[in-house]
């Protein structure tokens, strides 16, 4: 017996030795990553963001939003911290994890409003979360809704265990090619055309809300208030085919404008802007191209600079 | 405050594996097993050692948290079925050679099937009679009922008990945890091998020791199942769930190739399932039978189900074909004999006519062989004392495994119509599917090539090699393979049965 426990004992350390080792591999690679997903959290992490203006929503701030632009009009320093295919729920998280390491709290956030940010967070993307599952503050927030077990934080490597793509993400980067070229501030522009792909599909996209979503939307908006962080609510441009296929888009904009009210926060809805008439600035219904969202980045900045005029605030350095 | 964030570290533990235990069930694959084994190991030689009833106790304990674990309300079941067999043997003996003797054994076998079929078959029968008699109407005739996790199984285990009691092959035993060692233990409660009495309650009586040699081809096996079903046979129903799901509109090509990787999902899922059973059990000092002996190199039907699914296949022959005669009565009767047990089985798999028409299909396959007296033809070793088969031996390898996989197709469809249907689109071409299929192959062949390679030993991976180095790096491959062969944990395809 006493041989057969030493046996598995020295099989079990030199198992957990070499999975620790692969653990530190990836988790000291994935540090290094300016790749989309990666690049935000590895900027929250070092501390990279030290930012008068944080843009806050989904895909729809994470390839429309640009803060070279913004800058450039502002005068200021601005990061984009939109969360690929996220709801609120989950970009708020991120927002808190953002403050919780100590990233210098913004004097004013740009939050992207848009038919998905009020439902639930499916999971999307979820890979991103794996190499800072180390960080218990991560752990806490995410844990439950992303579904990580006790394992996935103490086991070495376990939280890896079949993420085969997410592996060679972090090991050969220069593999992955176009779509994960390195971010600028958390932004991605794509050069691509509209295929029309999108709006084909479109009977499936409609507009939904969770009400503990919406708590939780309110709650973060509390906060803000208390923090004296200015929030300016951004509806941006979507292919006006898109918005007419969409069921009750109206009430979403409704419920946009009476969240801002109830908030006093301004509410910028570029729904039937003039962009959103035009499939050169799109390559699909809900996402403008790297022109569109040049463009939109300069008027949105520019409206945003009106507003702040008219409440006499100041964010540029 | 410091205490207040251990507390808090606390409650996060426990309601983790408060969750764990509500409403999931604990594969040998998860996480949850790998910190119960070695738990149950620890305590069952250090602890409850001390004498045969303390084991057979902690056995049965384990045994009804590891079922529970899943859901606590169908231990009952367990618990009536073992009590029913149990209190049935020892009528028997008391009232042995007198009718009552034989009305408590029927009525025993009676009872078993009745729970099973209302379990299991209750709601196919209402549903087929309502299709042929009422139109499909079946309004407030269903009981709609949760197929209670390894039920066939256990089921079949404790009747072997109370009908080898009445035939006077064995003896009844009187201790009750004993018994319920028998019939709950925990590594083959739920998908077997369905165990003799004659083989396992023995073994229950007996004070078990520690062997050494034993625990580490345990070890071993365990090892192996799970390559079998991580690497293999989740791999392969990634692409069988999406060609069996779109089948209308796949290629001959892909149909072929989906049919074939579910000829290995099965096997590596079931196979994978009896050699970590049989790996733990031999951790606790108890030997179980053998499960599968590497039926895809099977030279005809007849051979492959000596070696498929040993366990329930000479359970039909023991206690249901050879009662019936056998082989050794007049060739109709060995017809309706050689159906009986087939459809029976198929039958066993589940309610639904699928399977029955699987199990007439290979009735069908073993007919001629048994009519003719070949049944028997290939009793020997595959190859032996050779490296590779010979041609002719490959031709009867492939024939034999082609026509279980026809087999296969009828055996996975939801409906009869969906197998035909598959199975005539076949010639059609058509695109071919490749997701994922580079790794089921790769994974495939160094399945087949290790169990080739132990064809003659006692499980896939019991490893002749002399050098205690050597067969460290099997492991850490094999461990590593798993590492990035793993996908989502699914279930295990014979828990359904």
């Amino acid at each position: 017996m006493k041989k057969f426990l030493l046996q598995t004992l020295l099989f079990t350390i030199i198992l957990l030795v070499l999975a620790a080792a692969f653990d530190v591999l990836l988790t000291t690679r994935a540090v290094r990553l300016r790749t989309s997903p990666f690049a935000t959290w590895n900027d929250i992490y070092q501390r990279n963001i030290d930012a008068d203006i944080l843009v806050m929503g989904s895909s729809r701030a994470f390839v429309q939003f640009n803060p070279a632009i913004i800058d450039t009009v502002l005068h200021t320093n601005s990061y984009n911290l939109g969360m690929n295919g996220r709801a609120a729920d989950s970009q708020i998280l991120k927002y808190k994890v953002f403050r919780h390491e100590g990233n210098r709290k913004p004097k004013l956030i740009v939050y992207e409003v848009s038919h998905g940010t009020m439902q639930k967070s499916n999971g999307y993307e979820r890979d991103q979360l794996i190499p800072y599952l180390h960080d218990s503050y991560l752990w806490r927030l995410f844990h439950k809704q992303e579904e990580f077990s006790l394992a996935d934080r103490l086991v070495p490597s376990w939280r890896f265990l079949g993420h085969n793509t997410l592996i060679r993400k972090i090991l050969f980067p220069q593999e992955i090619g176009e779509h994960n070229k390195p971010l600028y501030k958390g932004f991605r522009g794509y050069n691509k055309k509209w295929s029309g792909k999108g709006l084909r599909q479109q009977a499936s996209v409609s507009y939904t809300h969770d009400t503990t979503i919406i708590r939780q939307f309110c709650g973060f908006l509390d906060e803000c208030r208390r923090d004296s962080i200015q929030v300016v609510l951004v509806t941006s441009p979507f292919y006006i085919g898109g918005t007419k296929k969409m069921a009750d888009s109206t009430g979403m904009h409704a419920m946009f404008a009476q969240i801002a009210n109830d908030y006093n926060l301004p509410y910028l809805d570029y729904t039937y802007d003039e962009l959103s008439y035009d499939t050169a600035y799109f390559y699909n219904t809900m996402h403008l191209n790297k022109t569109g969202a040049d463009l939109f980045s300069r008027k949105m900045a520019r409206d945003i600079d009106s507003v702040m005029r008219c409440e006499k605030l100041v964010i540029s350095n | 405050m410091e205490g207040a964030k251990i507390i808090n570290i606390c409650c996060v533990y426990i309601s983790y594996f408060c969750g764990l235990i509500l409403n999931r069930f604990m594969l040998f694959n998860s996480i949850e097993f790998a910190l119960f084994l070695p738990i149950v190991f620890l305590l069952y030689w250090f602890v409850f050692r001390r004498s045969v009833r303390w084991q057979n106790l902690f056995i049965v304990a384990v045994s009804y948290l590891f079922y529970g674990w899943w859901d606590w309300r169908f231990l009952f079941l367990i618990a009536f079925t073992s009590f029913c067999s149990w209190g049935s043997g020892l009528l028997i003996q008391r009232y042995r050679h007198q009718p009552f003797a034989k009305a408590v054994h029927v009525l025993n076998i009676v009872l078993n099937l009745s729970i099973l079929g209302v379990f299991k078959y209750y709601d196919f029968f209402v549903t087929s009679f309502a299709n042929a008699f009422l139109h499909g109407q079946t309004d407030g005739l269903l009981l709609n009922i949760v197929l209670p996790v390894g039920i066939s199984f256990y089921t079949f285990q404790a009747l072997s008990y109370s009908i080898d009691v009445y035939r006077e092959k064995l003896e009844p035993t009187r201790d009750i945890v004993q018994f319920f060692a028998f019939v709950s233990f925990f590594p083959q409660l739920v998908a077997g091998p369905i165990e003799r009495a004659t083989n396992l309650l023995p073994q229950f009586e007996k004070p078990r020791t520690f062997d050494h040699d034993q625990a580490v081809d345990g070890m071993r096996q365990i090892l192996w199942g799970l390559f079998k079903k991580i690497a293999v046979a989740d791999n392969c129903a990634a692409y069988v769930d999406h060609v069996f799901g779109s089948y209308t509109s796949q290629g001959g090509l892909t149909l072929v190739t989906a049919a074939v990787l579910f000829a290995f999902q099965i096997y590596c899922d079931f196979s994978g399932y009896s050699d970590i059973a049989i790996g733990t059990s031999k951790l606790f000092g108890i030997k179980l039978m053998r499960n599968f002996n590497n039926p895809y190199f099977s030279r005809d039907i007849a051979e492959f189900w000596r070696r498929w699914h040993i366990s329930l296949t000479t359970w039909f022959r023991d206690y249901v074909y050879i009662p019936l005669g056998g082989s050794r009565v007049p060739k109709g009767k060995v017809v309706r004999n050689t159906f009986v047990i087939f459809l029976l089985s198929g039958f066993w798999h589940g309610a639904n006519w699928t399977f029955i028409v699987w199990g007439a299909y290979h009735a069908l396959l073993f007919l001629p062989l048994i009519l003719s007296g070949r049944n028997r033809k290939y009793t020997n070793g595959i190859a032996e004392g050779r490296w590779l088969p010979s041609i002719s031996e490959l031709g009867h390898m492939l024939l034999t495994f082609m026509l279980v996989t026809i087999g296969w197709i009828i055996f996975r469809a939801d409906t009869i119509s969906q197998a035909w249907n598959y199975i005539a689109l076949i010639p059609h071409a058509g695109g071919f599917y490749t997701e994922g299929l580079v790794a089921c192959v790769a994974y495939i062949v160094l399945m087949l090539l290790v169990e080739w390679i132990h064809r003659e030993r006692r499980h896939g991976f019991d490893l002749c090699c002399r050098y205690a180095v050597l067969r460290y790096v099997y492991y850490y491959c094999l461990i590593i393979i798993m590492f990035f062969a793993y996908s989502n944990s699914e279930t295990f395809i014979y828990f359904q049965f």
